[in-house]
């Protein structure tokens, strides 16, 4: 378990928005420490407004009605699922069969008599960017598109068209055919290569034929938002219905928050419908609760606590059943709603209790020799490093003189010291070394870590290096080591027969013998090694493999 | 008699190393086993079995390492391998597929050895820790390494609750000297509910992120046959190193300077 550590996306809070959304004055202090128990990281705080991180799990959390609609929870300020109101609207959208291929579904919903100040629009721009992250999976799956209202003439036929077919896009003056958009427009080249592999694209076009949406790559100048829309056109295509729904749910919810009424937009065509966005039921056992968190309360307490959480609760004999609102996707069933009523209830409440240990623990047995042959390198006078087993070509290979022909790779490493998979220690250590050439001699290091070689599919070893730089270092030295380590760490005896290495000196290198079979090298560096590195002192070592001695 | 004499310097451990060292035995101490595994998984153990969408953008390349022409040719037993397809069906609506399942990659997290053994060793009872490098595609920055040290921890009983886990916490934090400890909640794939635990450092004056942490959905235990609730846990040993020995830069901990290395008190 380690966080992920791919870049959460963040919201900026302004108090005064928080306040007049939230419709109670609450201290500044006290909206601050409740944010993390939200499960939202504070990135940075400032005078009017903080920055917090959430995570794409929770995408209604995308925007600053979101997260106030949870604080009023968990605050005690509004309790319960907050209702979704959607007026019956007349206006029609057809998909035709000829998107079936490319991008099958789509839904709409219209937002009306709204007002929007610079802050309202910035909001929906970045919720619209980080659900085409999250739920959209980089607009693979789901992309949105906001249009001002006033300019679309209904219906409208969702559809697909050649690629000569033209129109204005946003941010542009001049028409431009869907290829030229494909290959000039940023988002167009950013994201031409989800209409790869289909001859026609996908096109929203209204009723006096003006195309209003290219989706998933950009809306029309025509239907551009500004300050001065009222009315909005919310359209969401997908390729998967139950994710256009999820992020049509968290889009209608926001809007609201901001003061539109909803009106529905009916959809027609194979495979779509009009959605609903309603809540889910979802029943819950109270000893669910109970063992899950040690918990022993009240069902009452179930229900506020879940209530809190912005969910609907009701006692129904012995279960407890709850409504979901639409927007919260993360909730997949009745565990999710454990981890709302410890939200309702507060994290902060839960008192840590200790489990009695029923078995004594034990270290692994190759731990145990691992940590022996440590403290018996220690004992020879020889001090630990630690090297990464990811590293780079130059060190392993090139300057060590060492054949590559079994490389393990690993594809489109961010850097260059971190491509291939080491299949020796020693290298490492020479480079440890030449990066120490100022410091006091002798220089004795060693270090035990794994080495990889392809196999079926990847056989991975434990080794054992080490190395000696000093002016009167010799051969002789470091096989007294060898034999020492291997005697007093693994009690076996080893042999070594002279053989040839391009990393040694030839005449004074060996293969390390134990009952005939190969487990090692050994030798003087090769000036030349010594040269690649720039260490201007001699250096010894040796490798061994220790899988099969311990 | 009184002048200095020449330096000389005690071969030592690796500063890091003794850290690892330290968690262990407290682990140990806490009555858990170690389990040892590979740092080249396949992906169904490092994400298909945790409930890790194929689609996930964890999983992606630009996060991920994945090993060139290589791949796995059997990763679980076909049951395991049906009964995960399946919950990834029900639960995310999607065609799983087997071929990316198989394909290798850098294990992301510690987390792939531990269900592992779980799915493989149907275990009722158990108290387990393992300790590990694991790797992340990012550049190398003062805060992160591609390469880093992860101790995970689980325990499985037929009555162990979230509150057992945030006492596990304090007892672990308890001995390695941290007195101050809290719970947030936070979100993994594969938990529910999820904390992560923040620590106070008196040397910096504030709390830290420390120890993710939760309990294993049912999505992930039940395909594999894993009947008992599993609480488990883990983080970086490297951010626990970092607090020890006073660094702002993670990247000193595998700078191997001598003059660091020779430097670090041993008894601290």
């Amino acid at each position: 378990m380690v966080e992920e550590r791919t870049k959460m996306p963040v919201v900026t809070l302004y108090f005064n928005r928080i306040t007049k959304l939230l419709g109670r004055k609450i201290a500044k202090e006290k909206i601050i420490s409740a944010l993390p128990f939200l499960g939202l990281d504070i990135e940075e705080e400032a005078q009017d407004h903080i920055n917090v991180e959430y995570s794409p799990n929770r995408p209604d959390f995308s925007t600053d009605y979101g997260i106030v609609t949870s604080l009023q929870g968990i605050l005690g300020i509004k309790l319960g699922v907050p209702q979704l109101r959607v007026k019956k609207g007349t206006h029609v959208i057809k998909a035709d069969a000829s998107v079936g291929k490319v991008r099958p579904y789509i839904v709409a919903i219209e937002a009306l008599n709204g007002k929007m100040d610079d802050e309202t629009i910035r909001q929906i721009i970045t919720m619209q960017e980080d659900l085409h992250n999250g739920i959209g999976r980089k607009r693979k799956k789901v992309s949105i598109g906001v249009h001002d209202l006033s300019k679309i003439k209904f219906p409208l036929v969702y559809k697909t068209v050649e690629r000569v077919h033209r129109f204005v896009p946003l941010n542009s003056q001049d028409s431009m055919t869907v290829s030229e958009i494909l290959d000039k427009k940023e988002t167009g080249m950013t994201y031409k290569h989800l209409l790869e592999g289909s001859k026609k694209v996908p096109v929203i076009v209204d009723s006096a034929q003006n195309t209003i949406s290219f989706p998933p790559i950009i809306n029309s100048k025509l239907t551009e938002v500004t300050t001065a829309s009222k009315n909005l056109l919310v359209e969401v295509t997908a390729t998967d219905k139950n994710a256009a729904e999820d992020a049509l749910a968290v889009v209608s919810y926001a809007l609201q928050s901001a003061g539109f009424k909803l009106s529905s937009v009916r959809i027609l065509g194979p495979r779509n419908s009009t959605p609903l966005l309603a809540s889910r039921k979802m029943l819950l056992d109270p000893a669910l609760v109970k063992n899950t968190l040690g918990l022993d309360v009240s069902t009452s307490v179930i229900v506020k606590s879940l209530r809190k959480s912005r969910l609907d609760a009701t006692v129904k004999g012995k279960q407890i059943l709850c409504l979901v609102p639409r927007y919260r996707t993360d909730i997949f069933g009745p565990i999710d709603l454990v981890e709302e009523v410890a939200l309702g209830y507060g994290i902060q409440n839960l008192i840590p209790t200790i489990p009695q240990a029923s078995s004594a623990g034990q270290k692994n047995k190759v731990t145990v020799s691992l940590e022996a042959a440590r403290s018996t390198m220690i004992g020879l006078g020889y001090s630990e490093v630690m090297n990464f087993g990811l590293t780079g070509k130059q060190i392993l290979y090139d300057l060590a003189k060492r054949d590559s022909s079994g490389m393990i790779s690993v594809s489109d490493s961010k850097s260059q010291e971190h491509q291939i998979l080491r299949d020796a220690l020693l290298p490492g250590l020479v480079d440890v070394l030449s990066r120490n050439i100022h410091e006091t001699y002798p220089q004795k290091i060693f270090e035990i870590g794994t080495a990889f070689y392809r196999d079926d599919p990847v056989d991975e070893e434990i080794h054992l290096a080490c190395a000696s730089a000093h002016n009167d270092v010799s051969y002789t030295e470091i096989k007294s080591i060898l034999q020492s380590i291997l005697k007093s760490g693994f009690d076996v005896s080893t042999t070594t027969k002279i053989s040839n290495d391009p990393l040694f000196v030839q005449g004074r290198t060996a293969d390390i013998l134990v009952n005939g079979k190969k487990i090692g090298i050994i030798g003087e560096l090769a000036p030349e090694v010594l040269d690649n590195f720039k260490l201007r002192i001699p250096v010894a070592g040796f490798e061994i493999k220790l899988t099969g001695l311990i | 008699m009184e002048a200095p004499a020449p330096v000389v310097f005690a071969a030592r451990s690796h500063p890091l190393a003794d850290v690892i060292d330290e968690v262990r035995e407290i682990f140990v101490s806490l009555g858990f086993a170690e389990l040892v595994g590979n740092s080249t998984q396949s992906s169904f153990w490092n994400f298909d079995a945790l409930f890790i969408p194929q689609d996930h953008p964890a999983r992606e390349m630009q996060d991920t390492f994945y090993l060139k022409d290589v791949s796995a040719k059997s990763v679980a037993t076909p049951k395991q391998i049906k009964q995960v397809d399946a919950a990834h069906k029900n639960g995310w609506h999607y065609d799983w597929r087997l071929d990316a399942a198989k394909r290798m990659v850098l294990r992301t997290h510690t987390t792939c050895v531990t269900i592992r053994a779980l799915a493989d060793q149907e275990y009722d009872e158990a108290r387990l820790f393992s300790i590990g490098r694991v790797f992340r595609n990012e550049k190398v920055s003062y805060k992160h390494l591609v390469e880093f040290n992860q101790v995970e921890g689980v325990v499985v009983g037929k009555n162990v609750t979230l509150r057992d886990l945030m006492g596990l916490q304090m007892e672990f934090y308890r001995k390695m000297g941290i007195k101050k400890a809290k719970f947030w909640p936070t979100f993994f794939p594969y938990t529910e509910p999820s904390l992560q635990s923040m620590i106070y450092n008196e040397r910096l004056g504030k709390w830290v992120e420390l120890f993710g942490m939760g309990i294993f959905r049912p999505e992930v235990t039940k395909p594999l046959g894993i009947k008992n609730p599993v609480l488990a846990w883990g983080g970086g040993i490297e951010r626990i190193a970092m607090l020890k020995y006073g660094l702002d830069d993670v990247r000193e901990l595998y700078n191997n300077k001598l003059g660091w290395l020779r430097s670090v008190p041993k008894c601290q």
